[in-house]
């Protein structure tokens, strides 16, 4: 027991590090060290996580979960997202008058939540670390009291999350009363032959896609992250759906494994709706952090098209998108939070002009950041969309590569007017917050954009060694 | 099960629930003239001997009241309130424990029991301060909610250091883990605790702001008349008698006789039954005494005065309690 | 019929009546009172399947805890604003229609569940009653699980309700210096 515990220590590490932010908080109420507590633990999870990232994951609480390999990649995913969150909040927070001590304690407490979903075999445990990171993120969302638009988005997450909640706990109960079990590693042997199930694996879906923003069940994100401080939206946009995405996997990939034939085409449709409707709707945006989070809702469906193929192949290129995605992700919400300078926190399009004439690193590391979520050759973005699609047509679902690809060539048209848009001869006003550190993470995401890009084979490799060939169990 | 083996559960029932109006009715007597006697006056002593037949006379006298209602009341939760109020009081004589074998229901989770049923008493109060559409009872009724649920977390971490040392939820249990030695002597911060914490659940001075006459009228029972409130009336005081029961079951040996094991074995059972039962009786008799000498001797309190003492100090000082407790429990 | 079998209909019947009255009440106070006694209810089918332990924290927690706040929180916000508390019923059809599929759906798959022939069920069915350990307390046997293999999943959880506390303090205080316009002091 003590020895699991060990085992646990990334996780720990963020508890004891959440813990002691409100306690120094308050002693000195929003000091200046907390984000730097905050670091600290992040960084050493982080190396931890690193650690074990090349061995075999290890059963830990008799089965209940599992850490190294699988959980090790995604949390190290999940911390880089973590880290670049609070390098940002520490450069954007302070500007809207909200440097709160309480933000770095809610991001990790959330980020142990999400670590918790990715290593764990049980549902209740997944059902716990969900709940967990959900209502970190429902107060960071509305983290501007005074401002209606922030209420109107928490409120909207909080009552549509609370609503998921519903179905992730009605499906449970389902998925408990015909197997007599919660435990993913037993599901498989036990899997009933009655409607019933299958009910409560539809419910269990239903709140994990509303989770990651998936089509139908997207409504909320835009809002949101409208209302959210730009920084946490882009912890929600990356880090959340990260980790549902990878407990969605290990239900689907592990606990349903044997019966892929079952839900593989409803993901499917699910991740060609995501793809449609998502870019589709992006190209009518105004606003910069709306485009991203429907791109944002685009994104998961190509994601999806990795765990729709229902192979080992597909499995990894979903685990590699996520990375690629979010190193993406967040570096354009990182330069969308530098450069926003309203008071009502909105960034519409056209405050972006002349952004790269004033700054032309920021501005091409934008365009990195842009055209890695395109899909453009040398970068992440496009090996990323690589991996998934050359899965889905071994699977033979070559319609669903169809729609992925036309989708990316319409989504480049409102990617690339944001590109071009930074370099219109305008006056621009100077960069209103900005940083080493938050300058270093930008660097940082567009290198690991670029290696991804030129150098895929390693992680893509490490990535396909966490599934069997038979894309069943994970090791 | 047939209705034959129910039958002496019923006697001692109806004998319980007797005990309970009586000692309640008296409680009230004995409050007027201790209360005078406190204050150098003579009190009640007109209606029978010594004034003994007053409650009779009050009932009597509520029962001929006009039962009024406002206007704009909630009439459903008006009338219900009340009587959530004392079934909630009655309701806890269930499990406990008037002498070794003798309790109505020996339920595994008793003192769980105890403490769910004493958090339904809030209702009573909210939903007669709401129903009656009168600032001054809606006032008492939010303040009484807020105190009660403030309260119980420190009431209820007391009661699970008892629960710690006796190893047992159930009260007889924890009544013959007190054979040796009782709580109160081993666990006496506990007993503090939970005594304060009970004049604040029974709404009792220095904790009656849900009812401050000064500033309340009468608090949530502005609005009620009659029986109606009669009933609170009666509530407020079986509460009092029962959180003195439970105080003795829980920190005082329940029916455990001082010193019973020198001379207890060698009396037939039915005199050893009846030495137990004035036993706790005896006991809950004194804590109703305490509780009516602590209400005319100290004043009230402010209302963060009374906030501040159930969040700042009690609460963590419970949970201290808790750990050493259990710390002892290990160690020794 | 047993007394056991009345009683669970009649727990039944209390649980779903009262979660009508809940959805169907207009007044907010009446809604909650509903829901206290659909709390009540499920004690009671706790109680009855031999869960004590979970029957007296429903009530605990749910009905001496919860339902209380939520009381609360409606006396707080309406009646002392001065509007009666109220609830109106938006996307009528569009509910109407979703919640009556579910149901239908719901009711559909439960009812050809066949639970006795699931196998798991059906292996518990085949203990032997005489040999089995009678079914005591649960109190014992669920604190050695909670702070045994589900140690895990009980601090989870304690996490979770930290951080709800965290930030509902954050959400409810009293603004200091925060950017717009600061709120008047009531006191």
């Amino acid at each position: 027991m003590w020895l699991d515990t060990l085992a646990l220590m990334p996780v720990l590490l963020l508890v004891v590090a959440g813990l002691l932010i409100i306690v120094l908080d308050s002693l000195d109420n929003d000091s200046p060290v907390l984000p730097w507590v905050a670091l600290l633990g992040l960084l050493g999870a982080l190396v931890l996580e690193l650690n074990r990232l090349g061995g075999g994951g290890r059963f830990l609480f008799e089965g209940l979960l599992r850490v190294g390999g699988f959980s090790a990649y995604v949390n190290a995913v999940l911390l880089l997202g973590g880290i670049a969150t609070v390098i940002f909040c520490r450069a954007y927070l302070p500007r809207i008058w909200h440097a709160h001590g309480e933000v770095y304690a809610l991001v990790l407490f959330a980020l142990v939540g999400m670590m918790v979903m990715a290593a764990s075999y049980d549902l209740v445990l997944t059902f716990l670390g969900l709940e967990t990171m959900s209502v970190a993120l429902y107060v960071l969302t509305g983290l501007a009291r005074e401002d209606v638009r922030a209420n109107e988005a928490a409120m909207k997450y909080f009552l549509l999350g609370a609503f998921a909640t519903g179905f992730v706990l009605y499906g449970l109960a389902f998925l408990y009363g015909t197997t007599g079990t919660t435990r993913l590693d037993l599901l498989p042997t036990r899997i009933p032959n009655t409607p019933l199930f299958w009910v409560g694996v539809g419910l269990l879906l239903v709140g994990f896609l509303f989770k990651i923003a998936a089509v139908p069940f997207h409504m909320w994100a835009p809002d949101a992250y409208q209302g959210a401080p730009t920084p946490i939206a882009g912890f929600m946009a990356t880090a959340s759906k990260a980790a549902a995405m990878s407990a969605l996997l290990l239900l689907l990939g592990h606990g349903l494994g044997l019966v892929r034939p079952q839900w593989a085409d409803v993901l499917a449709v699910v991740a060609a709706l995501s793809m449609i409707v998502g870019n589709g709707a992006a190209l009518m945006q105004g606003e910069v952090k709306r485009l991203l989070a429907y791109s944002g809702i685009a994104h998961v469906g190509y994601a999806l098209v990795g765990i729709a193929s229902a192979s080992a192949s597909g499995y990894a290129g979903a685990l590699f998108y996520l990375l690629a995605y979010a190193s993406a992700a967040l570096g354009a919400f990182g330069v969308a939070a530098l450069w926003e300078q309203r008071p009502d926190r909105q960034l519409p399009a056209e405050d972006l002009s002349g952004l790269g004439r004033r700054h032309p690193l920021l501005g091409a590391l934008w365009v990195l950041f842009l055209l890695s979520l395109v899909g453009f050759p040398p970068l992440a973005g496009f090996m990323a969309k690589y991996a998934v699609f050359a899965a889905a047509v071994q699977a033979g679902k070559i319609w669903l590569v169809l729609i992925g690809v036309i989708t990316s060539m319409i989504s480049a048209y409102y990617y690339l007017r944001l590109c071009v848009l930074i370099w219109r001869p305008v006056e621009a006003h100077p960069l209103p917050s900005s940083g080493q550190l938050a300058s270093g993470v930008l660097l940082l995401t567009s290198a690991l954009l670029l290696w991804l890009g030129l150098w895929p084979s390693g992680v893509l490799e490490l990535v396909g060694r966490f599934f069997e060939d038979s894309g069943l169990v994970l090791r | 099960m047939a209705f034959e083996s129910l039958q002496p559960k019923l006697l001692l029932l109806a004998a319980a629930l007797l005990a309970l109006f009586t000692m309640a009715a008296y409680t009230v007597y004995f409050e007027r003239r201790i209360s005078a006697w406190i204050q150098n006056r003579i009190g009640p002593n007109r209606v029978g001997p010594f004034g003994l037949l007053q409650p009779l006379a009050d009932v009597l006298k509520l029962l001929f009241k006009e039962d009024i209602a406002p206007a704009a009341a909630d009439r459903l939760l008006h009338r219900l309130a009340p009587m959530i109020s004392v079934t909630a009081a009655v309701a806890t004589i269930g499990v406990l424990p008037f002498a070794h074998n003798l309790i109505l229901a020996d339920v595994n989770i008793g003192i769980l029991y105890i403490l769910a049923i004493t958090s339904l008493n809030v209702y009573g109060i909210t939903l007669s301060g709401w129903a009656s559409n009168s600032k001054y009872a809606l006032l008492g009724g939010l303040r009484s909610s807020a105190q009660l649920i403030s309260y119980e977390i420190a009431m209820g971490l007391a009661v699970l250091s008892v629960v710690v040392q006796s190893e047992s939820l159930m009260t007889s249990q924890i009544v013959e883990a007190q054979a040796e030695i009782w709580n109160v002597l081993r666990n006496p911060l506990g007993f503090l605790i939970f005594l304060i914490t009970a004049f604040a659940e029974t709404n009792r001075l220095p904790f009656d702001l849900p009812e401050a006459e000064q500033e309340l009228v009468a608090g949530y029972h502005t609005e009620y008349s009659s029986m109606k409130f009669g009933m609170f009336y009666v509530a407020e005081y079986m509460n009092v008698v029962l959180s003195s029961a439970v105080i003795t079951t829980l920190f005082f040996g329940g029916y455990l006789v001082p010193f019973g094991h020198l001379f207890m074995s060698d009396l037939p059972a039915w005199a050893r039954t009846g030495l137990e039962v004035l036993s706790f009786f005896g006991k809950t008799g004194f804590f109703v005494f305490v509780f009516i000498w602590v209400r005319w001797t100290i004043p009230r309190f402010k209302y963060n005065q009374l906030m501040r003492l159930g969040w700042v100090y009690l609460f963590p000082l419970a949970v201290l309690n808790l750990v050493l407790v259990a710390l002892a429990r290990m160690l020794f | 019929m047993d007394y056991y079998r009345i009683a669970f209909y009649l727990f039944g019947a209390l649980t779903v009546l009262a979660a009508v009255v809940v959805v169907w009440s207009r007044n907010l106070i009446h809604a909650g009172m509903g829901l206290l006694l659909t709390l009540f209810g499920v004690a009671g089918l706790y109680a009855l399947a031999a869960a004590d332990f979970l029957a007296v924290v429903q009530i605990l927690v749910y009905v001496g805890g919860i339902v209380i706040l939520l009381l609360f929180g409606i006396m707080l916000t309406q009646r002392i604003a001065g509007r009666a508390p109220r609830t109106g019923v938006v996307n009528r059809t569009v509910g109407a229609l979703i919640a009556t599929g579910l149901f239908v759906l719901f009711v559909m798959v439960i009812f050809s569940a066949r639970f006795a022939e699931l196998p798991w069920i059906a292996q518990g069915r085949m203990i032997d009653r005489e040999s089995a350990p009678p079914v005591g307390s649960t109190v014992e046997r669920l604190g050695q699980l909670l702070v045994g293999p589900y140690l895990l999943l009980f601090e989870v959880a304690a996490l979770v309700l930290t951080v709800a506390l965290i930030g509902a303090a954050y959400l409810a205080r009293r603004s200091r210096q925060e950017g717009a316009r600061p709120r008047r002091m009531i006191s």
